[in-house]
């Protein structure tokens, strides 16, 4: 059997032949009585294919889904359950370390400004942007 | 309702209208996975139940571009390829390196042993590799056209047509045995 025109008898179930094509096929097919039976093989051996296909899980299958959905939901929501109760005391005590020790820094310092909360030295524009002054300072 | 009116009501936490979703596309994804793994419950199962369980995660990124039908195929033919890959890699690791041609498993008393109609091309579609085997799957099973299945495999529609062609040789040869008797 030529390969072209099987190839094309093939390509004749899943698409648009153009008309020279389907003329060619039409053609091939009333003169060769081979490739008309593999034309009525290829045809049968589809519909069996199609006719086995199987439409169903088992039964009850939207409820296991359900099932597990919620389950997943539980699961992430407890894991974030258990890390706000095992980081809650921590992020309290660092809280209140925090305050306790902006307001020694506050109280030590002469006057009231975030640097002195923070304990952190003043440092001018200038200063900053010449090393060598303050080491002249120095 | 309508599928839309399903998702909008499934987004705000409406687990009837998911569940009703769930019904409306359970024979479409069953078709698809039971094809692409074969009657193999648990595992076909599963599967189907976590292509339901992805597309309840990504509810919020779905606008619609394909039909829900499309998007949860898509779903479940990635998820039974992947699949497949763990099989193959689960056989690579316990037993010996697998070539594609492994697919096509030869039983010496294969032919005596099917009664079954849908049984006997279960059998044929496992010999075929994965990637023939999807668009068999997608097209002569689901029945998706040949855009459609290329959409959903995300392939060009010639390398579809040929792999079409080439999954059909092979099935015929395969099905030519029982062919007579499956009508």
């Amino acid at each position: 059997m030529n390969k072209k025109i099987l190839d094309l008898l093939y390509r004749s179930f899943d698409d648009e032949l153009t008309r020279e094509e389907q003329q060619r096929l039409d053609k091939a097919l009333s003169n060769s009585k081979e490739l008309r039976e593999e034309k009525i093989r290829i045809d049968q051996m589809r519909t069996v294919i199609s006719d086995s296909c199987q439409e169903s899980f088992h039964p009850f299958f939207a409820e296991k889904v359900m099932r597990q959905i919620r389950e997943a939901e539980r699961t992430q929501e407890s894991f974030f359950d258990s890390l706000i109760y095992v980081f809650r005391p921590v992020a309290i005590a660092a809280t209140i370390l925090f305050i306790v020790l902006m307001s020694y820094n506050l109280v030590k310092s002469d006057n009231i400004s975030l640097a002195s909360a923070f304990a952190v030295p003043e440092i001018t524009l200038e200063h900053a942007l010449d090393p060598t002054l303050s080491l002249v300072m120095e | 309702m309508t599928d839309e009116q399903l998702i909008q009501a499934s987004k705000q936490g409406n687990e009837q209208a998911f569940k009703e979703l769930i019904k409306r596309y359970e024979s479409r994804v069953a078709a698809s996975v039971i094809g692409m793994l074969g009657n193999c419950p648990a595992a076909a199962e599963d599967v189907g139940q976590e292509t339901f369980i992805r597309f309840y995660k990504n509810l919020k990124n779905f606008r619609g571009d394909a039909s829900v039908g499309t998007y949860l195929t898509r779903i479940a033919i990635n998820l039974s390829l992947n699949e497949l890959k763990r099989r193959k890699r689960k056989s690579i690791i316990f037993f010996r390196k697998l070539s594609d041609d492994d697919f096509d498993i030869h039983d010496e008393n294969s032919e005596t042993q099917f009664d079954d109609k849908k049984e006997v091309v279960q059998h044929a579609i496992q010999k075929l590799e994965p990637k023939f085997r999807s668009v068999v799957v997608l097209r002569l099973m689901d029945g998706y056209s040949t855009a459609e299945t290329a959409e959903i495999l995300k392939l060009p529609l010639g390398t579809v047509l040929s792999r079409l062609a080439r999954a059909q040789k092979k099935l015929k040869e395969i099905l030519s045995p029982y062919l007579g008797g499956l009508k």
